[in-house]
């Protein structure tokens, strides 16, 4: 799982405060959304990806995850640079022929457009990952208790949180033993025969999740949970990386803005 | 109330919401200041309702339970205090090991208590790492609770509870989800606790040999009552007493009330291997002995040479997991028609990837599996599973029927059987675990170990000819696992193959002909038990694996001319009378 999960390390990243964090990743992703000019959004892209690099995010993990995202990846090009009413043609996907078509342009803008949003999709998927990946939970937490949210959700996101592993691993286990009672689980059969295949195995979670909460409640209320309100062990500080941090974050925002209000960044195209 | 007594109950009876009977009944007892207590007793006799009793759960966690008679706490009536309050002086750690831990850390967990009373940041500080130092997890602070093994999150729980500082700390049934390097881990945790700690315990436990080592009382739980209570010695003298309610007493008891039944004069009773050790030695030397040399018992049920093709082949089997961890690093063996074999070997030494072979829910990365002439490559796990019966451990991962006799058909729909077979399987398997009666029964409302015969029927029912069980008497009771062991050996009878991966080598030896043993996945030993408990004995009691205490035994006083070889109590008793010549 690349989503959620915490890689200790002591990049620069690492050591932000989780505000500065998350400055950074409003600003990158306002900024992207900003311009249309492929070139623009390539060059947040490549300053996320450098932030990447010096937060030590292993880009290798992001394999499996971008092997599902190609092909979606491909037809957002494809079809931005199919639809978007460009003026530069590059060719026709069905050419004139007999005095048919021609149909289907292909446009430059098109094919820029398309480029933008595959970029700010990247974008998206790499700041966010970046963000969740150098910031461990307690900093989520204690992000929580400084915006005064209710001391339970904080607790709650906790534990759940430590749950995710334990439930995959029944889960998986689960899916084991109603195989081996002869489950044919991967074959693939109507939306409703779907559902009925599936029960013999949310079931069984759902109820060992009841007997599970039973054993917690108990847990927590013997190790004195409501005598007082729990706040998380660390509370967060800004240091002066922080403090050098978030007026770089905050200039770049507004040069960016300042180039989109004076109208840059829109699709042009410099061929004439 | 005297000063030394920490907790008094009175009278306590207890029914849950919406039970018929009681749960405990008219219970009297009183726990002193720095004692070790341990209850013992069949899978509902009321242990852990007891338990919850002491720290206040019953009856403030269930609403609308029934309590009857008074439990006082370190003078807070369970009653009156909040649960809050009384777990300041009495701690539980609970038997469902995994889920009482709620942080993500070792670090978080342990400080999760302290925070919740209302300590400063030092205190809390000083409170992890003193627990943590106390089960041996110090350096563990930083680590993911799910990264740990189950010794380590059993000891972690044991650091939860600790962390609390209490002057009691309860613990239910802390080993019996554990391999035994896991139970070695926690037993030796206590052993600490003991020495460190004037704390007082009260222990649910059924290992009866590590029990008498070091409880300085014993109180045995049957049908919601207290029925014997007393010292380690007073109470394990007991043999058949104990026997009939269903607790196992230390296999040196056992051997020592037979062998006065056979009208042997000894002049002590043991508790431990050593005291036996030490009576028996005596014995041996002041007795005439009658047989001198020493023989090795020829194998009586040495295996025939077998030129019938295996029903199982394994060729140089390797897997490895996405992530580089190689469970199995080529294992080779042949099981025949049937055999009943054993596969033993700590955690992590590949006997559950070994099994998912079996009936091809992992394939091989290198290497065979052939089941009665399937290769499990080619083969699909729903055709597999006419051949091959794979019990897991936990029925709770398996159920999920609204009655008994749906949960049964599903692997019979599965593999496709007319409604006739459908019928007439399902009342065998009813009637072979014993389940008559129970057709109509909710299985999520039977008893765990009624679940477990559930769950071992639905695989039965499918008539495999091979059946593989993992770890089928975890967490049940001595009459729990017998009754396990006895179905297994009368499907063996009718001529079934049978695998079993066990933690519980008392049981290997008793029922097993052969025995596999796996480490660091490769098989270190393959042979009949007698052989392999025998020859391999030192190197089994290096990877953790220890023979059962009766084999000590035997191998202590060899030089007395016991046989080496010995596997169970009456074999052991035979031997002793042989050698000094009783009647």
């Amino acid at each position: 799982m690349v989503f959620l999960e915490y890689i200790p390390g002591d990049s620069l990243f690492h050591r932000l405060d989780i505000r500065s964090k998350l400055l950074w990743f409003i600003a990158v992703n306002v900024l992207a959304f900003l311009f249309w000019d492929p070139i623009y959004v390539g060059i947040i892209l490549f300053s996320v990806i450098l932030a990447g690099t010096v937060a030590q995010v292993p880009f290798r993990r992001f394999g499996t995850l971008m092997k599902g995202l190609i092909i979606p990846m491909i037809f957002i090009v494809g079809y931005e640079a199919l639809v978007y009413p460009g003026e530069h043609i590059l060719f026709y996907i069905i050419p004139e022929l007999w005095g048919f078509g021609p149909y289907g342009q292909l446009t430059i803008e098109g094919l820029f457009v398309g480029l933008t949003f595959l970029f700010r999709l990247l974008i998206m998927v790499f700041s966010s990952s970046i963000f969740t990946l150098t910031t461990p939970l307690d900093h989520f937490l204690g992000f929580l208790q400084k915006i005064r949210a209710p001391y339970q959700l904080g607790f709650m996101i906790a534990v759940a949180v430590r749950f995710i592993p334990t439930l995959q691993r029944e889960a998986w286990m689960i899916i084991d033993a109603q195989k081996a009672r002869g489950a044919e689980i991967e074959a693939s059969k109507g939306f409703l025969q779907t559902i009925k295949m599936y029960v013999p195995i949310f079931l069984p979670m759902i109820i060992n999740g009841i007997r599970r909460s039973e054993t917690l409640a108990m847990a927590m209320v013997t190790r004195g949970f409501g005598v007082r309100k729990w706040k998380p062990l660390k509370s967060i500080k800004l240091t002066k990386i922080d403090y050098i941090f978030i007026p770089i974050c905050l200039v770049l925002l507004f040069i960016g803005i300042y180039l989109w209000i004076k109208g840059y960044g829109v699709i042009t195209f410099w061929g004439g | 109330m005297a000063e030394s007594e920490v907790i008094t109950i009175e009278n306590l009876s207890y029914t849950y919401p919406k039970a018929e009977k009681p749960a405990i009944k008219k219970i009297n007892l009183t726990i002193k200041k720095g004692e070790f207590v341990t209850i013992m007793g069949p899978t509902g006799a009321g242990k852990t309702t007891l338990c919850y009793a002491m720290v206040g759960l019953v009856p403030q966690f269930f609403e609308e339970g029934k309590m009857e008679g008074n439990v006082i706490v370190k003078g807070m009536s369970t009653r009156k205090y909040p649960i809050q309050k009384i777990c300041t002086v009495a701690g539980i750690v609970f038997q469902d090991f995994e889920n009482q831990i709620f942080g993500i850390t070792v670090e978080d967990d342990v400080s999760y208590g302290p925070i919740f009373l209302g300590f400063d940041f030092n205190e809390v500080q000083r409170r992890v790492k003193e627990a943590l130092s106390l089960v041996r997890l110090s350096g563990y602070e930083k680590r993911t609770v799910y990264t740990l093994s189950g010794g380590e999150t059993q000891r972690l729980a044991i650091a939860d509870v600790l962390a609390m500082e209490p002057e009691i700390i309860i613990l239910d049934e802390p080993t019996s989800q554990l391999d035994p390097v896991g139970k070695e881990e926690v037993f030796q945790t206590l052993e600490n606790l003991r020495k460190k700690t004037d704390a007082t315990v009260v222990l649910v436990e059924h290992k009866s040999e590590e029990v008498a080592k070091f409880s300085d009382r014993i109180i045995v739980m049957n049908n919601g009552k207290i029925v014997l209570e007393g010292p380690p010695r007073k109470i394990f003298e007991k043999v058949n007493e104990l026997l009939k309610i269903g607790v196992r007493p230390p296999q040196v008891c056992e051997l020592f009330s037979s062998l006065k039944k056979r009208g042997l004069k000894l002049n002590a009773f043991p508790i431990t291997l050593e005291e036996a050790v030490d009576i028996l030695s005596k014995t041996l030397t002041q007795e005439k002995i009658v047989r001198i040399q020493q023989h090795i018992s020829t194998n009586k049920t040495a295996e025939k040479v077998n030129l019938e093709k295996p029903i199982i082949e394994v060729r140089d089997l390797w897997h490895v997991y996405p992530g580089g961890v190689e469970a199995l690093r080529g294992v080779s063996f042949n099981i025949h028609r049937g055999e009943f074999v054993a596969i033993i070997g700590p955690n992590g030494s590949g006997k559950s990837t070994l099994l998912k072979h079996f009936n091809g829910l992992l394939k091989p990365t290198k290497g065979e599996v052939i089941v009665d002439g399937l290769n499990i490559k080619e083969t699909t796990t729903g055709k597999l599973a006419r051949k091959v019966g794979l019990v897991f451990q936990n029925p709770d991962h398996q159920l999920f029927a609204k009655s008994v006799r749906e949960e049964i058909e599903y692997g019979l729909k599965n593999i496709g059987l007319s409604e006739d077979q459908i019928e007439k399987r399902i009342r065998n398997a009813l009637e072979f675990t014993g389940l008559e009666g129970y057709e109509e029964r909710h299985p999520l409302l039977l008893k765990k170990d009624e679940r477990q015969r559930v769950a071992f029927a639905s695989i039965i029912a499918m008539a495999p000819e091979i059946i593989v069980v993992d770890e089928p008497t975890t967490g049940q009771d001595f009459k729990g696992s017998e009754r396990m062991m006895q179905m297994l050996t009368k499907l063996n009878n009718l001529g079934k193959t049978i695998i079993v991966v066990t933690h519980d080598l008392r049981l290997v030896a008793e029922y097993a002909n052969r025995a596999i043993v796996l480490f660091q996945g490769k098989i270190v030993v393959d042979g009949s038990t007698r052989e392999v408990f025998t020859n391999y004995f030192d190197a089994m009691q290096e990877i953790y694996l220890s023979p059962p205490q009766i084999t000590h035994l035997a191998r202590m006083l060899a030089k007395y001319g016991i046989r080496l070889d010995i596997l169970s109590v009456k074999e052991m008793v035979e031997e002793v009378i042989q050698l000094i010549g009783g009647k």
